[in-house]
């Protein structure tokens, strides 16, 4: 899987990450926001991320979207509430898919927000 | 022309296997849309296909780390009509499977796709409000929202009030469930539900730009007349 980092990863501050507007490389075909929640385990802590994509070099943003992961303890059972062995780092993610992979003119910008704490977290583009 | 629900259905199954998959009650019709809701546990890939050959446009995949499952939406646009039968198959074998299917009429059969989101939420609450995320739109447009339960099964599930869904299908133990909207103006919104129960889940949006109003289909004109002919 190849990629273009967008933000990168590494342990963020609570706090608003800006997103520059970035052209996005030919032939990705989708945003992944990737979240460590392994130390998340309380649901006040929080991250979202908003982003747009523009088709047209920046100037109209027709796709926008936004992402939010809320914390919560490891769960170590199943549904049935059987016991299961999970190791960390414990990585939820984000995946929206992108319209016109062959498209030179795509770009994305937007903000990840940080809320209770500070988590690692990474947004790239990616191909399938 | 104003998008409109056709039919749906669910399936769920908790036991391990590679697939999972639903065949719609009536023959769906072609030009209709079909939106796919679907689940598992674990972070695995998947694709959607049908016995109809339509393509699916993946949307979104949204993994929970903290509880192990998976949440994806796929739609295939302009579909070939007849009997349909939808296949979610995942890259391992997985437990938890969840699937929900909606055919959709009045959809633009060209570039439907008007915004998509999904959100991962605690649930914190005796009775929780679930949101998809905002999602930002430019037209008239049929939405469709899906939910997840990851964490538990059996609450009593309510479509969003602001703005106003119809809760469509929730299977029986409350797993998968599925709402729908037609007619939303461009605006900002999300899809919502409410449980009484405060599960851990995921909700999903997805929305489809209704086929313009005016966008008639002219009769064509198969007879053609020799100039001397017409002036004869």
């Amino acid at each position: 899987m190849s990629g273009q980092i967008i933000l990168t990863n590494k342990r963020w501050n609570k706090g608003t990450y800006n997103i520059p507007s970035s052209p996005i490389l030919v032939g990705l075909e989708y945003v992944k926001f990737s979240f460590d929640v392994t130390e998340m385990t309380d649901p006040a802590l929080g991250v979202s991320a908003y982003f747009e994509i523009s088709f047209d070099d920046g100037v109209t943003w027709p796709t926008k979207g936004n992402v939010l992961f809320q914390g919560g303890p490891i769960r170590l059972t199943d549904m049935a509430g059987n016991p299961v062995v999970r190791t960390p780092p414990f990585i939820s993610t984000h995946e929206i898919y992108l319209a016109d992979p062959t498209n030179t003119q795509r770009r994305i910008q937007g903000h990840v927000v940080i809320s209770g704490g500070s988590f690692k977290t990474e947004v790239t583009l990616e191909t399938r | 022309m104003a998008g409109a629900w056709v039919q749906d259905d669910t399936n769920v199954a908790d036991a391990t296997s590679t697939t999972i998959a639903k065949a719609f009650g009536s023959n769906v019709t072609a030009t209709n849309l079909i939106a796919v809701v679907a689940g598992c546990g674990g972070n695995q890939d998947a694709t959607c296909a049908d016995s109809l050959t339509n393509t699916y446009t993946p949307k979104t995949a949204t993994y929970d780390a903290a509880n192990d499952q998976k949440h994806f939406q796929w739609y295939a646009k302009n579909i070939a009509g007849g009997p349909c039968t939808v296949t979610v198959t995942f890259n391992a074998t997985s437990k938890w499977r969840r699937l929900g299917i909606m055919e959709i009429s009045g959809c633009d059969t060209a570039a439907p796709d008007d915004g998509g989101a999904a959100q991962v939420q605690a649930g914190n609450s005796a009775a929780d409000y679930y949101s998809s995320g905002n999602i930002i739109t430019t037209v008239t447009d049929f939405v469709f929202g899906g939910w997840q339960d990851i964490d538990g099964s059996g609450s009593t599930l309510t479509a969003g009030a602001t703005p106003a869904f119809i809760l469509r299908e929730a299977d029986a133990t409350k797993v998968i469930a599925m709402e729908s909207r037609a007619s939303q103006a461009a605006a900002t919104f999300d899809a919502n539900f409410t449980s009484n129960v405060g599960w851990r889940a995921i909700t999903s949006i997805m929305a489809f730009k209704e086929t313009a109003a005016g966008a008639l289909s002219l009769p064509v004109i198969s007879e053609t007349v020799s100039l001397a002919e017409a002036l004869d």
